[in-house]
């Protein structure tokens, strides 16, 4: 599948709304995939000029430990012409500051996808009306990110225990 | 009239009957539901987890596991997410059994949901006529499969088993029995009352907060919204069968009724363009026990029974992957579930979460709050359909 030339034309044109100093790398792998890695700092102008393009539905929020800092996805699918182009905005955060602001005033959607990225790898999005938890246990220990990969399976059934939640 | 007193209704969350339980907090104003709190999470069994310390084949009996209704889809979404990382190509032939598992796995994912909504409604002649037709359905994904719940057909490289010719001709006569019954099915909702009552004009969903609120699926399409994966994102042969995406304009629960009917009628139409030109040749290519995955990243997206679902596969390299991240379609339509409830009544909540077709098992276990005297009573999910029904006896 060869993607065509509206997709390059995608990122230009968030590259110009954002500055270009602000997107540290994009990649398009097969048609109608596009990655765009950029800084936390422009996140929300990037998911304000996407929806304003038709990316209007967000497919969901992936959060991944990449070792040194969390990677966050907001995966955007195009709704009306150009249909099914999803772009992945990628984020990159520090361990020792797991923040970002909430989206869910530009996509009230994406609330129990922020919710359940908090719950497994701790990202806090600020601004976000309730973070409590989505998928794991309400008495879950609160220093436990289970998708964080420091978090082994046996250590989280360990504490689990110790706390008489096992 | 005196003060209103509002009412705290936690619905939920476990019935041993039902899967995947939810918790909703609703909170009411005499009849009207004026807001509702979702907390899903309940059967939780850190599965992403898991994916970390598996390799590729063991991931794959694994979400098979994730949904019992629709295994096909995450076990097939899987393979695809896994065939693209390696560039692996796939015999035509498997990708044509795929999309016949496919679609009829949405054919029984619909007509056992069109049976659990008539049964929310207190029509239970229709629930137990559907449920007996649907057999047709899980009589021939058994023959196929050799299973009717987990089918175990796909593998990374292709399928594991080959439609022989008189299964085929046994195919189009079941497809045609079943077509029927759904034509009939259709035509009787569409004028019969008992149905209409409950259904026309309640759990409204507007086109504005169907996108907004990121629903999917029927859901998204029952609000008049022309988005379906298969069309938007052709996976597997989608981007050769000529088929339409079911729409309908009433944004309410009779218009999810209807889009799934007709969906049902297209997918019907699906397998047989698949099974008048299924390809020859193998069934699959052959991959090793141990599959390398290269360095690579991967969204996954497939228009599962209940709408969109999406997978992401990030590999580092080697014989597990990094991350394997999913979100089924249900975790996409609470907020709009949450936003259809309120202005409703009390004895629509049934019918409106049902409606979505979550994994279903919101509405069990119930605890009444009178949030000014702190009195509390609690309603199973039987006594609150009893209640939603014996009021509309009353009072339409």
């Amino acid at each position: 599948m060869e993607a065509s030339e509206d997709h390059v034309k995608i990122v230009e044109e968030l590259r110009e709304a954002i500055g270009a100093e602000n997107v540290i790398d994009w990649k398009i792998p097969r048609a109608r995939r596009i990655y765009v890695a950029i800084k936390p700092e422009k996140l929300k102008e990037a998911v304000k000029h996407l929806t304003e393009r038709n990316f209007e539905h967000i497919s969901t929020i992936s959060g991944v430990d990449v070792g040194d800092g969390v990677e966050v996805l907001y995966h955007l699918t195009r709704q009306g012409p150009g249909r099914g182009i999803t772009i992945s905005i990628r984020v990159k955060i520090p361990m020792e500051n797991v923040s970002l602001p909430t989206i869910t005033d530009i996509i009230p959607g994406a609330t129990l996808y922020e919710r359940e990225v908090h719950d497994f790898v701790g990202v806090v999005f600020v601004g976000h009306s309730d973070l409590s938890p989505v998928m794991l246990p309400d008495k879950w220990p609160k220093d436990v990110y289970p998708l964080l990969k420091k978090w082994k399976i046996e250590d989280i059934k360990k504490r689990l225990s110790e706390i008489g939640e096992n | 009239m005196g003060k209103t007193e509002e009412f705290i209704i936690p619905v939920g969350p476990q019935h041993p009957a039902l899967k995947e339980p939810e918790n909703f907090t609703i909170k009411v104003d005499g009849e009207y539901v004026v807001d509702a709190k979702i907390r899903p999470g309940y059967n939780h069994r850190g599965i992403e987890k898991a994916t970390e310390s598996r390799t590729y084949i063991q991931i794959l009996y694994l979400l098979e596991r994730v949904c019992g209704i629709c295994s096909i889809c995450h076990m097939t979404n899987f393979c695809l997410a896994v065939e693209e990382a390696m560039n692996l190509e796939v015999p035509a032939r498997a990708n044509y059994i795929r999309t016949i598992m496919h679609e009829i796995e949405r054919l029984h994912s619909h007509s056992l949901w069109l049976g659990v909504a008539a049964h929310e409604i207190g029509f239970d002649t229709l629930f137990y006529y559907i449920w007996r037709d649907r057999e047709v359905i899980m009589d021939l994904t058994e023959r196929i499969s050799g299973n009717r719940v987990n089918k175990a057909i796909p593998t990374i490289g292709g399928v594991r088993r080959d439609i022989p010719p008189e299964l085929i001709r046994d195919l189009r006569k079941g497809l045609d029995v079943f077509e029927e019954r759904i034509k009939y099915y259709k035509s009787l909702i569409l004028k019969e009352n008992t149905v209409l009552n409950r259904a026309v004009g309640v759990g409204i969903l507007t086109p504005h907060d169907a996108v907004a609120l990121a629903a999917v699926g029927p859901t998204l399409r029952a609000s008049g919204i022309k988005s379906d994966v298969r069309a938007d994102d052709p996976y597997l042969v989608f981007d050769e069968i000529p088929f339409n995406v079911m729409t309908h304009d009433g944004c309410d629960v009779a218009s999810r009724v209807i889009v799934r009917c007709d969906e049902m009628l297209e997918s019907i139409n699906v397998i047989r363009y698949c099974l008048d030109h299924l390809p020859d040749g193998p069934i699959r290519v052959k991959v090793p026990v141990i599959v390398r995955v290269p360095e690579a990243e991967v969204i996954s997206l497939w228009e599962a029974p209940r709408g969109e679902l999406i997978h992401y596969l990030k590999s580092t390299g080697g014989t597990m992957p990094y991350r394997y991240k999913i979100r089924s379609p249900t975790l996409g339509n609470l907020p709009a579930v949450q936003k259809m409830l309120i202005g409703n009544y009390i004895a629509d909540v049934p019918i409106i979460i049902a409606a979505i077709d979550p994994c279903f098992s919101c509405t069990d276990r119930m605890t009444f709050v009178n949030v000014n005297t702190e009195k509390s009573w609690v309603w199973n999910n039987e006594q609150l359909r009893r209640y939603g029904n014996k009021w509309y006896q009353q009072n339409s």
